[in-house]
């Protein structure tokens, strides 16, 4: 019996493993209320090789840079932004705002890249 | 591949961010369990054993001609006129290029290729900063020329260097530059960088000169102590000529030989390797979440944010206070623990030697003593781990740094353009080799600690050890824990 519950566990997680090998687009919707993310987890993964949309709307104007990748956006209340790029470095980047001062801890969020 | 720019916007951040993945949890849960397992199996290998020698194996290097070749005279002063010309430089690129982090050499030089760089080479090669450094070589040119104007006076009021003083003063520098590197805002701002080496190069210069110049660097110079620690773990030590040996040595030595002893060290020395143990695993600590959630405490304390808020009106930053005590408060917990540990071991040891007939006169400060240096193997692989990463990919920026150090868009060498490549070393060589080398580490440490035991403790060793070894598992499965932390702040 526990026997079959392991097989069956391993039978549906297996197609999504094989599908997540192939370099798949990755689309993450990410709101800003007042400078914080909300209804996002802390991290966002994905896997090397991956195509990242990252979908970026703020209640306020904001300046945000994905370390790594060096790419910044600018978001505004009418204005959402996109990043958009091909996940090819392996690492765990955060996303800061600019303007802030030195030494707070002030990612929005992280992104992870898996090989 | 993925390049990343060279030259990120003015106001840049986060000089040195590593960007590296969180050890997976399967990864460090073996390593963890592996560190346990090896720990009996080498202890085992102890108990069927007759008493192993304390002396290990050597082979002097400059018998082969090949080797008397490359390390001559010349080459010694070249290198040494290097690193003078590399500090010069440095000082200069720091207090008159330009301010950007990435486009002054200054940052890169010190936080990358010295503080790094040297290190990695001090612990797996030999002791080169005690070959280049440019304050003593600086020194020991004024003082040369000196001599000749002045008719063979030294450069040097020759104080007898008090042996009560020890290396407290290099326990102080270090504890202000494991702060400056640590906690300080403005370590990334190339002028700070300039002007602090200037003081520091002052401030050496003038111990140099009250006292014996030697006695002082052995003492008193924070990185003459800090590298030569690192330097007992690699395989090669000089061995200058003496008296009765009119040859130098530069032997080849099993990794970590260096850290046996055959006396205990002195109580500041002691104090000393704790703090660099202390700073080192606090590099990796202040990163991780945990520290986070001690920051907001600190914050959310009543008490306590009013005295933060006391303090930011002269100009200190919350959290940097919080990170200041932290600091402090790791390099204390790290003497009291290690004290503990060397307390409970004499404990332990004391009814046993009394009862086989040996008179025990062993205090806990000469157990710690000599113990102390058996930890560092574990404090260099983290170190190592640590830092590879950012050695790999910060270090890529000396090159277009040496066509362009001062920042002012010069091309001395063509390479101005070249844009760092991040991807450089794959994940899995950074997990597998991180768990790999810090086992290995570990083992080493039980090794050196069983033979510091042999000495101490004779033939109740394997009893007397256990103290040690637990606390070597702990700060082992330690730094495999903030190694599989993912990187905050």
């Amino acid at each position: 019996m526990l026997v079959c519950l392991v097989i069956a566990a391993v039978a549906f997680n297996a197609p999504a493993t094989w599908a997540a090998n192939a370099a798949q687009p990755k689309h993450f919707v990410l709101s800003l209320v007042n400078g914080a993310l909300v209804g996002a987890p802390d991290t966002i993964r994905v896997k090397q090789g991956d195509d990242v949309e990252l979908r970026w709307t703020s209640d306020k104007p904001m300046e945000l840079h994905l370390h790594g990748y060096d790419i910044e956006v600018k978001v505004a209340p009418a204005a959402p932004a996109v990043m958009s790029f091909s996940a090819k470095i392996p690492g765990r980047f955060p996303i800061e705002p600019h303007g802030q001062e030195q030494g707070r801890h002030r990612a929005v969020i992280y992104l992870e890249v898996l090989p | 591949m993925f390049v990343c720019s060279a030259a990120p916007p003015v106001q840049s951040h986060g000089f040195g961010q590593r960007f590296d993945l969180p050890l997976p949890l399967w990864l460090w849960l073996t390593g963890a369990g592996a560190t346990i397992v090896l720990t009996f199996v080498v202890m085992a290998l102890f108990v069927k054993e007759r008493p192993v020698d304390a002396r290990y194996p050597r082979l002097d290097l400059l018998h082969f001609r090949v080797v008397r070749f490359v390390a001559n005279r010349w080459t010694v002063a070249i290198t040494r006129t290097l690193a003078v010309a590399l500090f010069v430089l440095t000082v200069c690129t720091g207090l008159f290029g330009n301010q950007d982090p990435y486009s002054n050499l200054a940052t890169t030089m010190i936080w990358v290729v010295w503080w790094v760089g040297l290190a990695f080479f001090c612990a797996l090669i030999g002791d080169l900063w005690r070959l280049v450094n440019p304050l003593r070589t600086i020194y020991a040119s004024a003082a040369a020329v000196y001599a000749a104007v002045a008719r063979g006076k030294t450069l040097s009021l020759n104080r007898r260097y008090p042996r009560l003083l020890g290396t407290w003063p290099a326990v102080l520098v270090f504890l202000g530059f494991a702060w400056g590197e640590l906690v300080w805002v403005n370590k990334d701002v190339p002028r700070q960088l300039g002007v602090a080496l200037a003081l520091y190069a002052g401030f050496t210069w003038l111990g140099m000169f009250v006292f014996d110049p030697e006695a002082w660097l052995g003492h008193g110079e924070a990185f003459t102590v800090a590298f030569g620690v690192l330097a007992r773990f690699s395989p090669t030590q000089f061995v200058p000529a003496s008296g009765d040996r009119s040859r130098p040595r530069l032997d080849l030595r099993p990794l970590g030989a260096g850290l046996i002893t055959s006396r205990p060290v002195s109580w500041s020395f002691m104090v000393f390797v704790l703090l660099m143990l202390s700073t080192v695993t606090f590099d990796g600590f202040q990163e991780t979440s945990l520290m986070q959630r001690v920051d907001t405490v600190a914050e959310s304390s009543h008490a306590l944010s009013t005295l933060l808020f006391d303090m930011s009106d002269w100009g200190f930053d919350e959290t940097r206070v919080t990170h200041t005590f932290v600091l402090v408060a790791f390099a204390v917990a790290f003497v009291a623990i290690f004290w503990f540990t060397s307390w409970m071991t004499l404990r332990w040891i004391t009814g046993r030697l009394r009862r086989g007939g040996r008179a025990s006169e062993l205090t806990a400060s000469e157990t710690a003593c000599s113990f102390v240096l058996t930890l560092v193997p574990i404090a260099v692989a983290y170190h190592l781990s640590h830092y590879c990463s950012l050695l790999v990919t910060a270090g890529q920026f000396v090159i277009p740094l040496a066509s362009d150090p001062f920042g002012w868009s010069w091309n001395l060498f063509g390479t101005a353009g070249y844009k760092v490549n991040l991807a450089v070393v794959s994940p899995y060589v950074f997990w597998y080799g991180s768990v790999a080398l810090i086992v290995i580490g570990h083992v080493i440490a039980v090794y050196l600690a069983h033979l510091a035991a042999l000495r101490l403790f004779g033939r109740h060793a394997l009893i007397g050890e256990v103290p040690m070894l637990i606390l070597m598992v702990a700060y082992t499965t330690l730094s495999l824990w903030i190694l599989a932390q993912p990187i905050v702040g």
